[in-house]
């Protein structure tokens, strides 16, 4: 599918509903209820001010002596869940069903649940004092009014505060805050957190790590214009919608459908779909065309590793010629398919070869090979479970999906851990050890193609010759792996026959062969994976002689109407 | 990199969302060197052949950017081929199976292939599951690949 980034993030024009919904403005809305629309990139829901009265509400067990306090008019939200659990956030939960009430609590800035099933609303299962949603994603309290809604039984929170400088600082930095700038220094820093959104005039910035009052941030998030702003100019947190709901997956199943990492608990995120470079993973590019990556040049946490490397052929069979650029999108829950981001720091050159990847994804605990809960989701949000990647041509703004990576059952065997320093000539199995796709090359594994039993060209209705391909690999792919070895040059070529990519003993494959014509030629046998991508290639040259028969050899044409396999 | 191709699926997005799936299968899939064309396989999850004609139609004489023509089949067997194992395919390589292709001129039946007006210029077409030339190539003893679009 093309893959295209149309951003519209203004709509302050407001409703126009005078014109034909064809004519209005790119910034103008042809209907808008209950939603506020002041913030750029976001469209908001918007809270009550009607007053009502002021009630405090305690909590029945833990959490304290904390009572909530709720602002008039706003706060209260009733959903309902097939999931047990969601006022203490928990995991393993029962999918019997519960009702809830959301409570937000002006004191802690924090949204606490209600359940009926239990008739309680506890603190976070995982810290003291703390409800489910930490609502605003900073340390520091300020009044909010939130508002609700539910789909499909998970909840979003939005704010409905209309004053947007209650919770802002000052940019302190006489020098002004260029362009090129990544460090943001502000008056007060205790205002924001790391993983907070921050609006400085018409830009979006993000925070990666703070100092006091030194923030690190990523320039023109959402695709706002990176700008220099001036000195004391006002910086304020973007309100960004909060999602709850209940995750449950099982992430990266080996061929026995085992899986490495599991999330089954209620879960709180932004809702905005992040691009991988927003959640902060490293989209890095290897060549492997001399050989696959070690440890240490996939060792790091948060990082994807694009792994490529061309083969070709006699015919040039690829017509890809110039630079290209790849890029990746994280696919969120629902099929729902984050921005694109681009994968290395260079374009790859691609010469009429024919393009194959490989991808390693790491995790925390390199050294393990399971994912444990505390080493979390290794591209940092638990709703993400596959990744697609693009080419796009260097000059081009179009990208063009290449492959989809689903993260929880894999390719046709699942995932399996990658030990890049078992190496093919070694038995060691020291190293880290890491996660990702198949492991395709090995300079150890043979291919070799014999001449065929017979060296002249056909024979008429007796031909009879067969030509041998020996595989002998010096390592197992995977247990239970299938690939294919495909046999050119012959004139029923190409052939094919199915390989156990697990079998270390020598795998003779005998292939019924028509010859070509009088002449010499190349056979080629190549070793393919599940998805036909060549992992070995070797050939053979033989002289054929003349039969003397005239006749050719027999064919079969594919038939009207189309001749798909 | 069948730039045609997926201009052509996102066109056909746009209009029927996410109804059809759209899988590259045959030779191009297979990574050959000497592929004659472009096959399409679609797979409808509503199996209604209302609209099948008008989809098919979106595809009818197109060309990819190398001149290779394109071409395009409905076969709601898709899925279960997927999931087929080399063995499995091949116990069931004579089974009859249906495919829907779009056509503006008379099918006539050739060799073991029929061919059924549905209606207007769309036809089914009753093959075996691995035709002759592909179990000559061994093509009935493994997997076959679809690359969903």
């Amino acid at each position: 599918m093309p893959k295209q980034t149309y951003v519209i993030n203004r709509f302050e024009g407001g409703i126009n509903d005078s014109s034909d919904p064809r004519d209005i403005k790119d910034n103008e809305l042809s209907l808008c209820v209950d939603l506020m629309i002041d913030e750029i990139g976001l469209i908001r829901t918007i809270g009550s001010n009607v007053g009502h009265d002021a009630p405090q509400l305690a909590p029945d067990t833990g959490g304290g002596a904390t009572a909530a306090t709720q602002t008039p008019g706003s706060g209260l939200f009733y959903f309902a869940h097939d999931r047990l659990g969601a006022e203490d956030a928990g995991s393993g939960e029962s999918e019997t069903g519960d009702n809830y009430l959301a409570l937000y609590d002006d004191a802690l800035n924090e949204v606490w649940i209600y359940s009926l099933a239990t008739d309680n609303w506890v603190d976070d299962a995982n810290s003291t004092n703390n409800g489910v949603i930490n609502f605003l994603g900073k340390t520091t309290s300020a009044a909010a009014r939130p508002s609700y809604y539910s789909i499909d039984g998970n909840l979003r929170v939005s704010s409905g505060e209309f004053s947007k400088y209650t919770s802002g600082s000052l940019i302190n930095d006489g020098s002004h805050f260029l362009t090129t700038d990544t460090t943001l220094t502000v008056d007060n820093g205790g205002h924001f957190a790391v993983g907070n959104y921050l609006r400085i005039e018409d830009e979006i910035v993000y925070i990666t790590a703070k100092s006091t009052n030194d923030l690190t941030v990523k320039r023109g998030m959402f695709g706002t214009k990176v700008v220099q702003h001036d000195n004391d100019t006002i910086v304020y947190i973007l309100n960004m919608n909060q999602w709850y709901g209940y995750v449950k997956n099982n992430f990266f199943q080996n061929s026995s459908k085992t899986p490495t990492y599991i999330t089954d608990k209620w879960y709180n995120s932004l809702q905005h779909l992040r691009s991988l470079d927003e959640l902060g993973i490293s989209l890095i590019t290897y060549d492997a065309n001399s050989s696959s990556p070690t440890s240490s040049q996939i060792n790091a946490v948060n990082k994807v590793v694009v792994s490529y490397w061309f083969t070709t052929t006699d015919e040039d069979a690829g017509f890809w010629q110039g630079s290209y650029w790849l890029g990746m999108t994280p696919v969120y829950l629902g099929e729902q398919e984050g921005p694109i981001s681009i994968v290395g720091t260079e374009p790859i050159q691609i010469h009429k070869e024919i393009l194959n990847v490989q991808l390693y994804l790491t995790h925390p605990d390199l050294d393990g090979t399971d994912i444990t809960s505390s080493d979390g989701h290794p591209l940092t949000d638990d709703r993400i479970t596959g990744l697609k990647l693009y080419i796009k041509n260097y000059t081009s703004d179009e990208w063009f999906l290449l492959k989809e990576f689903d993260l929880l059952e894999g390719g046709e065997h699942g995932w399996a851990t990658y030990n890049s320093d078992a190496g093919a000539n070694t038995s060691s199995s020291g190293g880290n050890t890491l996660t990702g796709y198949w492991k395709t090359t090995s300079t150890a594994d043979a291919l070799s193609v014999a001449a065929p039993s017979a060296t002249e060209s056909f024979d008429g209705e007796n031909e009879s010759n067969t030509c041998a391909v020996t595989l002998n690999l010096n390592e197992s792919k995977g247990t239970g792996r299938k690939g294919t070895v495909r046999l050119n040059g012959f004139s029923n070529s190409p052939l094919y026959k199915e390989a156990d990519l697990n079998d270390t003993n020598p795998q003779t494959l005998t292939f019924n062969v028509i010859n070509p014509a009088v002449g010499t030629h190349k056979f080629v046998a190549e070793l393919l994976d599940e998805n036909f991508n060549i992992m070995k290639r070797s050939e053979h040259q033989q002289a054929i002689s003349d039969s003397g028969v005239t006749s050719a050899p027999p064919t079969d044409g594919g038939g009207g109407g189309g001749g798909s396999s | 990199m069948v730039e045609v191709v997926n201009s052509i699926v996102n066109k056909c997005k746009e209009k029927y969302g996410d109804r059809f799936e759209y899988y590259l299968t045959g030779s191009y899939a297979r990574n050959e060197s000497g592929y004659k064309d472009y096959d399409i396989a679609i797979y409808d999850n509503r199996n209604e052949s209302n609209d099948w004609e008008s989809l098919l139609k979106m595809f009818f004489n197109k060309k990819e950017k190398d001149g290779k023509n394109i071409d395009t089949q409905i076969d709601q067997m898709t899925r279960v081929i997927k999931r087929m194992s080399g063995q499995i395919l091949h116990e069931n390589r004579n089974e009859r199976v249906k495919r829907y292709v779009y056509s503006d001129e008379k099918l006539k039946d050739w060799k073991y292939i029929k061919y059924n007006n549905l209606y207007g210029n769309l036809w089914e077409k009753e093959i075996m599951l691995v035709k002759p030339k592909h179990k000559a190539m061994g093509l009935d003893k493994i997997k076959r690949i679809y690359i969903k679009i």
